[in-house]
């Protein structure tokens, strides 16, 4: 069994508490993963030295105070507030949906601890964090901002959502596109049962006014492998279409149908600089998490 | 194709659940919330066909999966497939006649017809009836018993001179079938079927009642050159010290060559002679002494070899004596001394001569010699008719003479005797009424009225003759025909010396048959010389020759065949099939089996089919395609 919680899996990830203690202990886990120190930056302004360690960048090193010293020291610098993140977590009725209740959680459970586990670690690293959760309309909204309290408040916006509604993306990216005055980082969480043109023409314009986008795209894995049945009757909770169909004669070609669509979905964000990635919700945090690191250093 | 267990059958209604399962059942279809459902919409879309495709395979191989367990559950059979088969009354007709010893192609037909019947026999069932019955040897009884003993019978049938009448044998197997006990029946029918082994048959049984597998070789066989028919002077023997002729017909292709004829006397070759095809030949013969004269005409053997020989045997004694009694008709009276002339007869006292020729019953209360034979003339006066009817009485000759109302000219019928009486007339006779209540034996010849003319009988005083008419001119035109002379040589000359008391026969081959008197004597399966024996004597030679029948190859239609067959019949023509085409009248090989490993192929494929999808997942769910592996490392 894993020591770290951020490379727990989503089931029993689950049973440790809330969002916050979910989210706190991921993003401990995952930054002591990574062997840096959580505490202090290494963006513009110098700080202080401290004693070389194992870990540390080799950049870093102070070739003087070695030169005069034959000891490593590394030059700390304060934290510098420079990205707006936006987090956008869709909160439709489809989000509330898993393959196996009781065992796997919700899509909207992954999505609001990794919007709570990417925030700690934007604040964290002195970025500015704000964040909107919609279905068809923007159901809540906090404005970018730093600060150790911001992550509360951004907690508190984001614990008491409830899945419902049908899924209008675009109309959330394009209102997020209005408000967002300074260019920064956009990440949507969403399983993406959408209006897929719509909503990649608002990802797009999204980008084309600066912004760095990231796309989580949450799938249950249900949503990939289509349950063991025979005759059933699927019901989209969204739109209430209804279909009689026998799981088996379906079964190859739904599965192709998902791995095209996600294909589609990759095939038209990336080449407009637009990042996406599939995230299974029985994978542990971690995983989208490490995406979004690297995602963070492009942007230095 | 049948089936043990035909109530399984109503299990086949299951085949419908299949079917009201596809039809309805996705109607009440489990309800179950499922977002992604635009995905499986496309799908939906893009697949319907080969969906729709998919589960019309599904349903048709659910119902080939239950149609083949219900099939195999009524436990089906295949008819004549060579399995086990219900108990069954079988009568093997094994053609051993004469022409059964034909040569074709280098081997015998006979030995073909033993290899089918042994086919039966191997086929045959502890609990079937099997009857033997040799067309050849008709005298025979039917041989039953276990399928060893049936075979070896067939191993030992060989080829006889005689003929086979397979009309007769159908109808003994009809008659054995029927009296089995055994509901199925069949007769294997193995023959060369001659088209002459039918004649005079009819129906041979109830309509539809016993099916009959015929082997037929469907091979057309040319005519055969054979020898049809001997006949020694005329068909009267000749007397003592007398030369004859005999004249043998041969019989066969008219494109034939001429054959070479021998005749053979006592074991010698007496003479020669070449025969046409269709034409008789003839050899002089004789003179002899008294007693008996065997031997035969042969010519060179060829594919049928029982018809290549004939065979002849007489008795040559002494001219009889004869007297006549009472007014004698002109013309009587006029060929008496020509045969006498002739030597074909000598003059005796009444009392002393071996034949009486009585004219109204004149002379045959005299005493005469033992075993006298008497040749009796009706007076022209019906009123001599009571006289001549107490003669008849005290003579122990149940026949009398009445008058009789029936006027004009009338032929003569019914008569097989060697002298033509085609052209005799007869324009007034008396009625011969036979004695008691006794039946119309012995008439030789009758009228076209059907009153007999002549008639034949044995006292214990010795032979009879009685004429219903007068032979004189105003009775019949006998007397200026050329038949004249002949009737009375073939008249005094019938009655022999004959011998009785005799006590065994020697047939051809030698062995001596002791005869019972409570038992007819019909073994006769070769043809040849038959010797009647007193003790060690010779009383009596029989030349036994085989049926011109047999000689005639040309097999029967298949269309008249099955006309005169007792049962629906099944036609094989090659031997190697036999053994499929019998015991038809019951079960073949099950083939239950099979149905079940052709079931589970098919509920194999239809879980194939119908786990499709999971088993492509199988092999895919390690690429979890969409996944960014960026991410992992």
């Amino acid at each position: 069994m894993h020591s770290r919680p951020d490379l727990l899996d989503p089931q029993t990830l689950s049973q440790l508490g809330g969002v916050e203690l979910i989210a706190r202990q991921v993003v401990e886990g995952f930054i002591m993963g990574l062997h840096r120190s959580p505490h202090r930056g290494f963006s513009a302004e110098f700080a202080e030295r401290r004693a070389y360690q194992p870990g540390d960048d080799l950049r870093h090193i102070d070739w003087r105070m070695f030169g005069r010293s034959d000891r490593y020291y590394v030059k700390q610098y304060e934290e510098e507030t420079n990205l707006r993140a936006y987090l956008l977590v869709d909160v439709s009725t489809s989000m509330g949906w898993t393959s196996n209740p009781g065992t796997l959680p919700t899509k909207l459970w992954y999505a609001k601890h990794l919007a709570a586990s990417l925030s700690l670690i934007l604040l964290r690293q002195g970025d500015s964090v704000g964040m909107a959760a919609f279905h068809e309309e923007v159901v809540a909204r906090m404005a970018p901002r730093g600060g150790a309290r911001s992550w509360h408040e951004l907690l508190a916006r984001l614990s008491p959502l409830e899945a419902q509604g049908s899924t209008s993306a675009h109309t959330a990216l394009r209102d997020i596109a209005v408000r967002l005055r300074r260019r920064g980082l956009v990440v949507l969480l969403s399983d993406l049962l959408v209006d897929p043109d719509t909503t990649r023409t608002a990802l797009r314009f999204l980008k084309h006014q600066g912004h760095e986008v990231l796309v989580f795209h949450l799938i249950d894995p249900g949503e990939r492998e289509l349950p063991a049945a025979g005759d059933t009757r699927l019901f989209d909770p969204e739109t209430g279409d209804e279909l009689n169909v026998n799981i088996a004669d379906v079964r190859s070609a739904y599965r192709d149908a998902v791995k095209d669509a996600l294909a589609e979905w990759d095939r038209s964000l990336r080449p407009h600089g637009i990042d996406y990635v599939v995230v299974g919700t029985e994978t542990p945090l971690s995983r989208a998490l490490r995406f979004y690191l690297r995602k963070r250093e492009h942007l230095g | 194709m049948g089936f043990l267990s035909p109530i399984f059958l109503l299990a086949g209604l299951a085949v419908a659940v299949p079917l009201i399962l596809h039809l309805f059942h996705r109607q009440d279809a489990k309800r179950m919330v499922f977002p992604a459902l635009q995905y499986l919409l496309r799908t939906e879309k893009e697949h319907a066909r080969t969906i729709r495709f998919r589960q019309l395979l599904l349903l048709i191989l659910r119902m080939a999966a239950i149609v083949l367990l219900v099939a195999a559950g009524a436990r089906p059979f295949l008819r004549g497939g060579g399995g086990v088969h219900d108990p069954t009354a079988t009568v093997l007709i094994v053609d051993n006649s004469m022409s059964s010893g034909l040569i074709r192609g280098g081997a015998r037909v006979l030995d073909l017809l033993k290899a089918v019947a042994l086919r039966s026999i191997d086929r045959a069932s502890d609990e079937d009836r099997v009857w033997l019955i040799r067309a050849g040897e008709p005298w025979g009884p039917a041989i039953t018993g276990s399928r060893a003993d049936l075979s070896a019978a067939v191993l030992e049938t060989e080829a006889t001179d005689a003929r086979g009448d397979l009309g007769i044998a159908l109808e003994r197997a009809v008659v054995l079938t029927s009296g089995s006990g055994l509901a199925a029946a069949e007769i294997h029918l193995i023959s060369d079927l001659q088209a002459s082994a039918f004649e005079g048959t009819g129906s041979t049984g109830e309509a539809g009642s016993v099916p009959v597998v015929v082997f037929d070789q469907g091979a057309g066989d040319r005519e055969n050159a054979f020898l049809d028919s001997l006949l020694i002077g005329g068909g009267l023997p000749p007397l003592a010290n007398q030369r004859t002729r005999l004249s043998v017909r041969v019989a066969g292709d008219a494109d034939s060559a001429d054959v070479p004829l021998r005749l053979v006397v006592a074991n010698r070759i007496r003479g020669a002679a070449t025969g046409g095809v269709n034409n008789s030949a003839l050899l002089p013969i004789g003179p002899f002494a008294a007693g008996n004269v065997e031997g035969h005409v042969e010519t060179d053997p060829d594919d049928l070899r029982g018809d290549d020989r004939r065979f002849f045997a007489f008795r040559v004694r002494a001219a009889p004596t004869l007297a006549i009694s009472g007014s004698a008709p002109f013309f009587l009276s006029e060929a008496i001394p020509v045969l006498v002339d002739a030597g074909r007869i000598r003059p005796a006292a009444v009392r002393d001569a071996e034949i009486l020729v009585s004219v109204a019953g004149a002379g045959m209360t005299e005493a005469g010699t033992a075993g006298r034979a008497i040749v009796v003339l009706p007076p022209n006066d019906p009123a001599l008719l009571p006289g001549l009817n107490r003669a008849l009485t005290s003579e122990g000759i149940p026949w009398r003479y009445e008058p009789t109302a029936a006027r004009g000219e009338a032929g003569i019928t019914r008569w097989n005797g060697p002298v033509d009486l085609d052209e005799v007339r007869v324009r007034s006779h008396y009625t011969l009424i036979p004695g008691g209540d006794g039946p119309n034996q012995g008439v030789l010849a009758s009228l076209s009225s059907g009153d007999p003319w002549l008639v034949e009988g044995t006292t214990p005083r010795g032979p009879y003759l009685l004429f219903a008419s007068d032979l004189d001119e105003e009775s019949t035109n006998l007397p200026v025909t050329a038949a004249l002379m002949p009737l009375m040589e073939w008249t005094v000359s019938r009655w022999g010396d004959t011998q009785g008391g005799t006590t065994s026969i020697r047939d051809p081959s030698g062995t001596l048959h002791p005869v019972d008197a409570t038992q007819p004597f019909t073994a006769t399966p070769a043809a040849g010389l038959y010797e009647f024996l007193a003790g060690d004597s010779t009383i009596e030679m029989i030349a036994l020759n085989a049926p011109r029948q047999e000689s005639l190859l040309l097999p029967i239609e298949t269309s008249v065949l099955r006309s005169l067959l007792p049962g629906p019949a099944t036609m094989v023509t090659d031997s190697a099939r036999w053994t499929r085409a019998v015991f038809s009248a019951g079960q073949g090989p099950e083939i239950w089996r099979w149905l079940l490993v052709a079931a589970a192929l098919v509920l194999i494929a239809e879980s194939l089919v119908a786990a499709s999808g999971p088993t492509a997942d199988k092999s895919r769910s390690g690429a979890r395609p969409g996944l960014q592996d960026t991410a992992s490392d």
